[in-house]
């Protein structure tokens, strides 16, 4: 019972921790990209589609990779070179994924809710365990799990790394000390693509079904534990996983109580509206701009 | 960088003209018989009274959120919780209605409109103080109240408030005595004149501008800048939920499970089409009536699916504040 528990929270961890990786990357770089949610709902949809129809889980991460890697470069060129704001193109990312998804669930499959992929292939499952609480893990929850560490690597022991953090310090003192901001700009978002699609996926796939609106406020979850971990790629790697216990404590108290499932799953945004509120960013994320 | 406000105009045309241009193409490449989904997209709501009509009261909770969205956007403030504020204010306006019922509707319509006004605008409130005197980012504390606040909704109208009776997923009814006529274009348009009076004519308005502007800037000029926040969010909340409640008012008679679904996003976009000015909300808010009419017309006559005026309303929040549609008119424009 328990075992289970830490379990679903753990593989509810997943996508969050992912997106959260991918949404901080773009944070240090100075221009957060929020469109994370649609991201996430884009590569959930391709990478079932494209897994079912080659009977690969590798061909269908891949194409959830690059789904979500070119919907980020689709928002980076939107702000870099048409100039737009940033989290309107976020935003409209977000609607654009939920709109388009369904579209296209109606025309090829004829439905506008759940889609089964039947001959879908699921990702393996490890043998490893740890008194059971291990169990069923697949490929994308060892590679969330690993996550954090590389970030951390990648932002400490690089200089890539380096370059990230100045732009998003001062982007004209880094200009100046001859870092290219666009380019360090451009990879950021390149790298929250391939994480968000690493979300879509460890989503759709160990299912072998897409949900309309499937990332169901993930997008939206990962900032949450980015304010929370403080920028901290451990601490938003722990973050992650108690927004995961969360989001799994309103699912089991949905199996176990007779309260109404509603009112359960309120409880994933009113705890992250209470941690954000609790866990205040003095760097004001959005606009950049300090009052004090 | 300054630009002439025919530019301006010009620029949102194009976005428009582009936006349109998408929903066209994507029309011709998934429906069997394009002309006649074309015809019920784009002309059909033109040839009968009553889709013109249905329009016209679709636009008027488009003003409220379009307004909401222009007073918080005009100080740097996004409210990103529109949705949850237009769907809170119509429940709570509702159930004191319901719970009125048998007095003056003379007595009735006041206070219905201003509890729903005040649910909505404490809710936005929260996050303007979180803005301001916590640091936290409004536009995600917003969000993430709305959506468990939608739910909330949802479950009070299916549960306790639910009409029995009916068997549909939605809240009792209002007396037929306090509802108000169809089309409220008249009073939508008030509502913009006066919040554009407010914004350009008096104090409050100045700060508002001026923190939009500058945070920084109003803080060194003495103006309160945590007051705006909290003010515009307050505002904003108040009149979003005010367009909830009025198209309870004019259309439904109660709360339908979802009917708020896409006022928020769509007041966002018109929000930004007017470039936050309370009049051009005016013209912004038909512009994407007609958009979702058109799409809820040609769904139920030519079979297309309506999730594509989503799909024009996102390239329309793509380009929306591209500075660089239409760069190429004045001389160059060098694009970087």
């Amino acid at each position: 019972m328990i075992e289970a528990f830490v379990n679903d929270t753990l593989r509810n961890a997943t996508p969050i921790v992912f997106a959260a990786c991918g949404g901080l990357v773009t944070k240090l770089s100075g221009w957060l990209n929020i469109g994370l949610e649609g991201m996430i709902l884009f590569s959930a949809f391709s990478g079932v589609v494209v897994s079912s129809a080659t009977s690969s889980v590798t061909a269908g991460t891949i194409m959830a990779i690059a789904t979500s890697v070119a919907v980020s470069l689709l928002i980076f060129v939107m702000v870099r070179y048409m100039r737009a704001n940033l989290y309107i193109a976020g935003i409209a990312t977000n609607l654009l994924s939920s709109g388009f998804t369904v579209m296209l669930t109606d025309l090829w499959f004829r439905s506008k809710g759940t889609v089964v992929f039947p001959g879908a292939p699921r990702p393996a499952v490890s043998s490893l365990d740890f008194l059971g609480f291990l169990n069923n893990l697949n490929f994308f929850d060892y590679l969330a799990i690993a996550s954090p560490l590389l970030l951390l690597f990648v932002l400490r022991g690089t200089s890539f790394g380096l370059k990230l953090r100045a732009c998003g310090m001062d982007e004209e003192s880094a200009y100046y000390s001859g870092v290219h901001v666009n380019r360090v700009r451009l990879v950021s978002f390149i790298i929250a693509g391939v994480f968000s699609g690493l979300a879509g996926a460890s989503l759709s796939l160990p299912l072998g079904l897409f949900v309309a609106n499937m990332s169901g406020g993930r997008g939206w979850i990962a900032l949450v534990a980015i304010i929370m971990g403080r920028d901290r790629p451990f601490l938003i790697g722990f973050s992650a996983l108690m927004l995961g216990f969360v989001t799994e404590l309103s699912i089991f108290l949905q199996v176990s109580t007779q309260i109404s499932p509603k009112l359960l799953l309120t409880i994933p945004y009113f705890v992250s509206f209470l941690i954000v509120a609790i866990f205040p960013d003095r760097k004001a994320m959005v606009g950049g701009k300090k009052t004090e | 960088m300054r630009v002439s406000r025919v530019f301006v105009i010009a620029r949102t045309l194009s976005t428009l003209v582009i936006a349109l241009s998408v929903g066209f193409i994507v029309i011709v490449m998934t429906v069997e018989e394009p002309l006649e989904a074309i015809f019920a997209f784009f002309l059909s709501v033109f040839t009968n009274t009553f889709y013109f009509g249905n329009l016209l009261s679709a636009s008027v909770p488009l003003i409220f959120t379009g307004l909401a969205a222009a007073v918080a956007f005009s100080s740097s403030s996004f409210n990103l919780g529109l949705e949850g504020q237009v769907y809170l204010g119509a429940l709570v306006g509702t159930y004191i209605g319901v719970h009125m019922g048998g007095t003056s509707p003379l007595l009735i319509l006041p206070v219905v409109i201003l509890s729903g006004f005040f649910s909505g605008a404490l809710i936005a409130g929260i996050s303007g103080l979180l803005k301001g005197f916590r640091g936290v980012n409004e536009l995600i504390s917003s969000l993430l109240l709305s959506n468990g606040i939608v739910l909330v909704v949802d479950y009070i109208i299916e549960g306790p408030f639910n009409d029995g009776p009916s068997g549909l997923a939605a809240s009792m009814s209002l007396g037929k005595e306090v509802m108000l006529p169809r089309i409220l274009e008249p009073s939508s348009l008030h509502s913009g004149l006066f919040l554009a009076l407010i914004m350009f004519r008096t104090r409050p308005g100045y700060d508002f501008r001026v923190t939009g502007k500058s945070p920084r800037f109003a803080y060194y000029g003495g103006i309160n800048v945590k007051a705006v926040y909290f003010w515009s969010m307050f505002l904003s909340g108040g009149l979003a939920a005010v367009g909830g409640i009025v198209d309870v008012l004019g259309v439904h008679g109660r709360v339908l499970r979802g009917f708020s679904g896409g006022y928020g996003w769509n007041g966002i976009a018109v929000a930004l089409i007017a470039r936050n000015h309370p009049l051009g909300v005016v013209p912004a808010a038909l512009f994407f009536a007609y958009l979702e009419s058109g799409a809820q017309i040609a769904s139920f006559e030519a079979g297309l699916t309506p999730e594509i005026s989503r799909i024009v309303q996102a390239v329309v929040f793509y380009l929306v504040t591209a500075e660089a549609v239409l760069s190429f008119m004045k001389g160059g424009g060098k694009v970087d």
